[in-house]
C-alpha cells in the first residue's frame, strides 16, 4: 500500500507547480502498488479462471472418456505390452487322410493263414493257433515278424516267404491298434499284396493292450482310425477284425 | 542373437499338436484322431510387442522313420559327420513325396531348433520308436522328451527308461490338464537345454505371467460391467391411457429375465475371449430369477416430461405468481405469497398430470401409462451372478487350450468356491448399493473391477492348493 506522503505528494501531478511533478523519484514509489494491482485484479482472476477451466475440462474429458466404448481397451493397450503366442499362419484345410476309399469288410474268412507280427507284439504261434482255431475253418500255419525296429530287409524276406508259401490261402497281419497306421505299414501292405497277387485273402487283426503287458481288444477310436486308413488301400480281398471279436 | 526355436516332433497322433495348443494357448490348432493331421510345419512365435522371444514349430509326425534311418545308416561315416548325413538325407529327398514328412520335420532342427520329442505315456513303449529317436540323436541338437499321457493307462515309467537313453531331459507333461503354472515351468525347462536360451525364456515367462495378471484384470472389468448392467437394467413398455397392464406383466417379466440371461451369456463369451478360448462348447444352467416384485407401473407424459418435472414446473410458476403479490404488498407478506403459490402450483400440476394422460391434441395423446420391469431388487442377485462368473472365469483361466471337452457349469457354484471375506463383501455391498441408486454409471465399473480382481486372484490361489478335476475345482 503506498504511503500517505506518497499519495499526497503525487495527488495533483498535472497541477502547475505540483511538487511531485518536479521529482520523478517520487513517482517511482508507486511501482509496488502498480504491480500488486496488476497481479491481484488482472493476472490473478485470469489465472484462477484458467485453472478452474482446465480442471473442469479435464473432469469433463475424463467423464466423456470413461463412458466411451473401447476406452478401457485403449488404456489397457497403452499400459501393457501385447503378448502373443499364437500361430501366424492359418491352419491348413482338411488333409487327404479324411478321404476314405472302398468300405472295408469285417471278419475272418475260412482258410489256412500265415501270420505276420507287425511291430513286435508279444505273441507266440501256439497262442495264435489256439485263438484263431475258434473260428470255423480257420487255421494258422506259421508266424513271421515285420516292422518294429527291425531292418527293412526283414520285411522284404517276410513278404517273400509268405507270398511264396505253398498251401496258404491268405495272410493275417497282427497290428498294435494303439499305434497309428503309418505310411511305412501301408507300404508293407502294398508290397505284400503285390507279391501275393490280387484276390488272395489278407486280414488285418487289430490288437489292444490289457493289463500287465497282455494283449486285449482294441479301443473303439483306434479301430475307427485303422479301418479308415485301410480303406484307402482300396483292396477288395482285404478284411479287418479286432482281437476279441466274436468268432 | 536369434530367438530360440523348438520343433515339436514325434510319432503321428501322439499329442504333438495338443502340446503346441497348450504352450501357444491357441485353440485353433487342429487336434484330430486321424494320424497325420499335421502335414506341414506351423510356427507359433511368442512375441512381446512384436519382439520374438521364442518360436514353437508344430511338425508332421514321422511316417517312414525305419526307411529313413536305413538310408542314413547306409551313408554313415563317423560320429562327427552324423548331422551331415541327416542334412544330406533332407537335401536328397526334399522334393520327393516318399519322405516329405521326415524332410519337413527335420528341416527346422537342422536350422538350429531344439527338439521336443513327444510320446503318449498311456500306451506301452514300442521298439518302432527307436529309428526316429536315433535320427533325432544324429542331428546333435539339444533335446527334451515329453511324456504326454493322453489316456488313463500308465506306462510312464517304461517310457522314461527308454527315453532316458536318447534324450538329455525327460519330463511328464499332460497337455490337456496342464494349467498356466505348468506351462511356464515347462518353458523354463526349455531354457535349461542351452545356456543362451535361458535368458529369452526367462524373459518370456515373466512376460507371460504379467500377461496372465493383465487378463485377470480384464476379466474382472468384464464381470464388473456385467454386474452393473444387470443390477441397473430395466425395460419399459409405453401404452395408451387405459391399458390393462396386468396382461402385459408375464411378457414383460419374461423379456426382462431373458435380457439378464443374455447379459450373462455375453459376459461368458467375453471372458473366454480374454483368455483366448474361442471354440469352447459351454453348457450352463440358466440363471434362476424367481423374483416377485419385478413389475411396476408409471405414468409417462409427452415432451419427455415426468410427473416430477411437471410438479417442479408447476411449483415454480405458482411461486412466481405469489412473488408478484408479495412485491405489491411491499414485502409485508414475508414471501407467504410465493410459498402459497408454489404449493398451489405443485398440487395443480400433480393433479393435472393424471388427467393429461387422457387428453389428446391433434389426435396424439399427451401421456399414458408405462409398464416397467426391473431393476431387480433381489439382494442375492449380484452375489449369485458373481459366483457363477467367478467359477466360469476360474475354469477358463485354468483350462488348457488343448482341451476339447464341453465346459459344464453348475447353476450355483457357491459350494465349490471359497466364501468371500466379510470386508470384501462389505466393499461389494457398498458398490452394489450405489449401482441400485444411481444406475449404470461407468465409474461404478471402475470401483468394482479392483475388488473383483482381488477375488479372482484369491480364487486362483485357492484352486492351486485344491485337487484339480477337468481344469476346475
Amino acid at each position: 500500500v503506498p504511503s500517505r506522503t506518497l499519495i499526497e505528494s503525487t495527488l495533483y501531478y498535472r497541477q502547475v507547480g505540483a511538487r511531485a511533478g518536479l521529482n520523478p523519484e517520487q513517482w517511482g514509489g508507486w511501482w509496488p502498488f502498480l504491480v500488486a494491482s496488476l497481479v491481484v485484479y488482472g493476472l490473478g482472476p485470469r489465472m484462477i479462471l484458467l485453472a478452474l477451466g482446465c480442471w473442469k475440462l479435464r473432469g469433463a474429458a475424463i467423464g466423456v472418456m470413461a463412458g466411451a466404448e473401447g476406452v478401457e481397451e485403449v488404456v489397457d493397450r497403452l499400459r501393457t505390452e501385447v503378448v502373443s503366442t499364437q500361430a501366424i499362419q492359418a491352419e491348413e484345410g482338411v488333409t487327404e487322410n479324411a478321404v476314405g476309399g472302398k468300405l472295408l469288410r469285417s471278419g475272418l474268412p475260412a482258410g489256412s493263414y500265415w501270420a505276420v507280427n507287425w511291430g513286435g507284439v508279444e505273441l507266440t504261434l501256439d497262442r495264435l493257433k489256439e485263438y484263431f482255431g475258434r473260428y470255423s475253418g480257420c487255421e494258422v500255419i506259421g508266424l513271421d515278424l515285420a516292422g518294429g525296429a527291425g531292418v527293412l530287409d526283414g520285411d522284404a524276406s517276410t513278404i517273400q516267404k509268405v507270398g511264396d508259401e505253398p498251401g496258404v490261402d491268405g495272410v493275417i497281419v497282427m497290428v498294435k491298434a494303439w499305434e497309428p497306421p503309418m505310411l511305412e505299414f501301408l507300404d508293407f501292405m502294398s508290397e505284400l499284396r503285390a507279391k501275393m497277387g490280387a484276390g488272395r485273402k489278407l486280414v488285418v487283426v487289430m490288437l489292444g493292450f490289457g493289463g500287465e503287458g497282455e494283449i486285449g481288444p482294441p479301443r473303439v477310436g483306434d479301430v475307427v482310425q485303422w479301418r479308415r486308413r485301410l480303406e484307402r488301400l482300396d483292396d477288395d480281398a482285404l478284411t479287418a477284425m479286432s482281437w476279441g471279436e466274436d468268432s | 542373437m536369434d530367438a530360440p526355436v523348438f520343433a515339436v516332433v514325434g510319432h503321428p497322433n501322439k499329442g504333438k499338436s495338443s502340446i503346441v495348443a497348450t504352450l501357444a494357448a491357441d485353440d485353433s490348432v487342429r487336434i484330430g484322431p486321424e494320424p497325420g493331421t499335421t502335414r506341414h510345419c506351423r510356427e507359433y512365435p511368442m512375441t512381446v510387442d512384436h519382439r520374438v522371444l521364442y518360436t514353437l514349430v508344430d511338425t508332421p509326425g514321422f511316417q517312414r522313420s525305419r526307411r529313413a534311418w536305413a538310408w542314413m545308416r547306409q551313408h554313415e561315416t563317423t560320429a562327427d559327420r552324423h548331422v551331415d548325413v541327416v542334412r544330406t538325407f533332407v537335401e536328397v529327398h526334399r522334393r520327393q513325396s516318399l519322405f516329405s514328412d521326415e524332410c519337413e520335420l527335420l528341416e527346422p532342427i537342422l536350422n538350429g531348433a531344439g527338439i521336443l520329442y513327444v510320446v503318449d505315456g498311456s500306451v506301452p513303449y514300442g521298439e518302432e520308436y527307436e529309428p526316429e529317436m536315433e535320427i533325432l540323436r544324429w542331428t546333435g541338437q539339444p533335446s527334451m522328451a515329453l511324456i504326454n499321457p493322453i489316456g488313463s493307462a500308465d506306462y510312464v515309467e517304461s517310457w522314461r527308461r527308454a527315453l532316458g537313453q536318447y534324450f538329455r531331459v525327460v519330463r511328464v507333461f499332460n497337455a490337456v490338464m496342464a494349467e498356466f503354472s505348468k506351462r511356464t515351468e515347462l518353458l523354463r525347462g526349455f531354457g535349461q537345454l542351452k545356456e543362451e536360451w535361458r535368458e529369452p525364456l526367462e524373459q518370456a515367462v515373466i512376460c507371460l505371467e504379467q500377461d496372465q495378471a493383465a487378463k485377470r484384470l480384464r476379466a474382472a472389468r468384464v464381470v464388473a460391467e456385467t454386474l452393473v448392467v444387470m443390477l441397473s437394467h430395466r425395460i419399459e413398455t409405453r401404452t395408451g391411457a387405459e391399458p390393462n397392464l396386468e396382461l402385459m406383466r408375464p411378457e414383460l417379466e419374461g423379456r426382462f429375465r431373458d435380457e439378464l440371461r443374455r447379459f450373462e451369456s455375453r459376459c461368458r463369451d467375453r471372458v473366454e475371449s480374454v483368455y483366448e478360448h474361442r471354440r469352447i462348447a459351454r453348457r450352463e444352467t440358466v440363471l434362476d430369477l424367481a423374483e416377485a416384485d419385478l413389475f411396476a407401473e408409471r405414468t409417462w407424459l409427452a415432451f419427455g416430461l415426468s410427473r416430477r418435472d411437471l410438479v417442479a414446473t408447476g411449483a415454480l410458476g405458482g411461486a412466481a405468481t405469489g412473488a408478484f403479490v408479495d412485491v405489491h404488498l411491499g414485502g409485508a407478506s414475508l414471501f407467504a405469497g410465493a410459498a402459497i403459490g408454489a404449493g398451489i402450483g405443485a398440487s395443480l400440476a400433480w393433479w393435472t398430470a393424471g388427467r393429461l394422460v387422457s387428453i389428446r391434441v391433434m389426435n396424439l395423446p399427451l401421456g399414458g401409462k408405462a409398464a416397467v420391469a426391473g431393476p431387480s431388487k433381489n439382494p442375492n442377485l449380484p452375489y449369485v451372478v458373481l459366483n457363477r462368473a467367478r467359477y466360469h472365469r476360474l475354469r477358463i483361466a485354468r483350462r488348457s487350450h488343448a482341451m476339447q471337452e464341453e465346459l459344464a457349469l453348475p447353476a450355483d457354484p457357491h459350494e465349490v468356491l471359497e466364501p468371500l471375506a466379510t470386508s470384501t463383501r462389505r466393499e461389494l455391498e457398498a458398490v452394489f448399493r450405489k449401482v441400485r441408486r444411481g444406475g449404470d454409471d461407468p465409474s461404478r465399473v471402475g470401483e468394482l473391477s479392483p475388488v473383483l480382481e482381488r477375488i479372482f486372484a484369491a480364487d486362483e490361489t485357492a484352486a492351486l492348493s485344491a485337487p484339480k478335476t477337468d481344469g476346475g475345482k
